[in-house]
């Protein structure tokens, strides 16, 4: 598949889009506040994938398929920086529909699932430059001199975002869990 | 502290790979199309435009072989009259009519065939009257019926009388006169173009000879003029290549202040692809839309200018029907559209972007044109043109700033008013 995809074969192509588009979505939706938007983001992102591919090269055929994910990954998350650029960084108004969200309704995972679509919205809601460190340092494991170069800051500007991301965090996980207590 | 951090990472991790987000529809289609898009439009091969400029000085030098031959070839033909009117006035015409004058009842039966047995040399001096002096006005009409003398079905119409050495046409207050010895000259009822009737039926000398009179009476084009031009154009900013050729077309106008100068000035349309590194592509104008940090590798792109050029124009070989001439001048441009397609580096990994801007920007005095020329003239008051020339620019082009040369071929056609 990666070999079609790097000839430029329509038909590898596919088969790699469907294959990862949910991956990518779920990469840019964390950076992205809305949800078309995202799309539009993940999608900006596979056509500059694609038509890099042929540049691609990896050593062993087995290290293909993860270093193909990683190469996604990082071009997903400038794609995503970039449509945070021409916004401005500015913080997002309105709330996130529910219709977005796919939980299994009888499933044992469900209240898992639940948490872990919480904890989303609350990266979700930080403002953007938190949440981009936020996400870049913590899930995406960037370094803090990395996220200097990446979003053109300084490093103690990242180190100092990221702190106040994670006390923003907790105090929303308080809440959260308070609010669960109450309705209890 | 630093356990809580940890665990709420980890927790966020795990969230982050699980959490239940709806996959949307899929939009390969789209997807494929842009893809497609994006490979046909595949930027920044670098070409050698040698070939180009190696056709362009073939094409100019072919003209001016060309226009060499042509010279040659009149001159030749203007030899072979003059044996012919060597061998001509060595015999003695009279006694060809001699017969004819005892016997008039057979004078027009006797005239017709000898119009037919000097028929071909009456043509080639027809051809070497036309080539040599066509380019005037009344010679260019009075060549018409010359034409006419080969085809006796064109001979030209009206009153038609002869006596023992010559056959008059009249049409049309023009008489067209048959010499004996086919020194066919004609004569214009305007005394200033041709000197009488009498001295040229008299006429034993040269045809040659009465060409040059009629030469030296001869007035160049003055005053305005008007014509189209168009043509094929390659930009190229710092001799570093293109992908494409553009064009340019429009309207000029120029007036002949004498025989040698002109001024020209115009409206040209030009529509120009350009190629080019990141490093003449200055970011100043457009900093503030493109992402911090991004750096411009190479771009491939196309604008659309519309030019108003003020240009002197030398004639340096204004003669007849040809004309080799030289222009140097300036342009200002409006440029009402440009799009570029960007390789940029941004973070860390080159990526394509495509940017249009239809923003209109003007500039006086935007570059310094020369062209080197040929004009033939066509008719009474027609030039066709062949015009190679260089934009030299003064001011960088465009959102980038970039110092574009233009290099191209003119083709166009030009009038006199008057």
């Amino acid at each position: 598949m990666i070999k079609g995809c790097i000839a430029g074969d329509h038909k590898y192509q596919k088969i790699f889009y469907d294959q990862y588009r949910g991956y990518a979505l779920k990469i840019v939706f964390r950076y992205i506040y809305r949800y078309e938007r995202a799309v539009d983001v993940a999608h900006d992102g596979f056509v500059k994938l694609f038509s890099a591919f042929s540049k691609f090269k990896a050593g062993k055929d087995e290290d293909y398929g993860k270093i193909v994910m990683g190469w996604m990954k990082r071009i997903m998350i400038n794609a995503s920086i970039d449509e945070l650029r021409r916004g401005n960084m500015l913080p997002e108004i309105g709330g996130i529909p529910d219709h977005i969200w796919e939980i299994p309704d009888n499933s044992q995972d469900a209240d898992q699932q639940i948490l872990f679509k919480d904890l989303i919205i609350l990266i979700k809601e930080l403002p953007p430059a938190y949440r981009t460190v936020f996400n870049l340092y913590v899930i995406d494991g960037y370094t803090h001199s990395e996220i200097a170069d990446l979003m053109n800051i300084a490093i103690g500007t990242s180190k100092s975002n990221l702190s106040k991301a994670r006390v923003l965090l907790q105090k929303s996980i308080k809440k959260m869990e308070e609010g669960k207590l109450c309705r209890i | 502290m630093q356990d809580i951090d940890q665990n709420m990472d980890d927790l966020f991790r795990k969230a982050a790979d699980h959490y239940p987000l709806k996959i949307n529809d899929s939009r390969w289609d789209e997807l494929a199309a842009v893809i497609n898009r994006s490979q046909v439009n595949k930027p920044l091969v670098k070409k050698s435009i040698t070939g180009k400029y190696i056709g362009l000085l073939l094409l100019f030098a072919a003209l001016l072989l060309t226009d060499g031959i042509i010279v040659s070839f009149t001159r030749g033909n203007n030899a072979i009259q003059t044996i012919h009117s060597s061998l001509e006035s060595k015999t003695n015409p009279a006694s060809v009519f001699k017969n004819e004058e005892k016997d008039p009842s057979k004078k027009e039966e006797k005239l017709r065939p000898l119009t037919k047995r000097y028929e071909s040399l009456a043509f080639q001096v027809v051809s070497n009257y036309s080539t040599e002096i066509n380019a005037k006005e009344r010679i260019t009409f009075q060549s018409k019926n010359f034409i006419g003398v080969d085809n006796q079905s064109k001979m030209p119409a009206g009153k038609i009388t002869g006596n023992n050495n010559t056959l008059v046409a009249n049409k049309l207050g023009i008489e067209t006169i048959y010499t004996k010895d086919v020194k066919t000259i004609e004569k214009n009822i305007d005394p200033v173009i041709n000197p009488g009737k009498e001295a040229l039926v008299k006429n034993e000398e040269p045809v040659t000879n009465a060409i040059k009179k009629r030469i030296s009476l001869s007035r160049p084009m003055m005053g305005l003029y008007i014509g189209l031009v168009a043509g094929p154009l390659i930009d190229e900013v710092k001799n570093q290549g293109l992908k494409k050729t553009g064009y340019s077309g429009g309207m000029i106008a120029g007036y002949q202040l004498s025989k040698h100068v002109a001024v020209e000035t115009g409206i040209l349309f030009a529509s120009k692809p350009y190629f080019s590194t990141g490093k003449y592509f200055s970011m100043d104008k457009i900093t503030n839309a493109m992402p911090a940090g991004m750096q411009v590798l190479s771009l491939e792109g196309k604008n659309k200018v519309w030019e108003l050029p003020l240009k002197l124009k030398y004639d340096f070989f204004n003669r007849n029907k040809r004309n080799f001439f030289a222009t140097a001048g300036i342009t200002s441009s409006v440029m009402t559209y440009e799009k570029n397609n960007y390789l940029v580096n941004m973070n860390g990994s080159q990526q394509t972007m495509i940017s249009s801007y239809k923003n209109k920007s003007r500039s006086l005095i935007s570059t310094f044109d020369i062209s080197a020329g040929y004009e033939l003239k066509t008719g009474n008051s027609n030039k066709l043109r062949i015009e190679p020339y260089i934009q030299i620019p003064l001011k960088g082009m465009g959102i980038g700033s970039m110092p574009m040369i233009s290099t191209g071929l003119r083709l166009g056609i030009t009038k006199f008013t008057n």
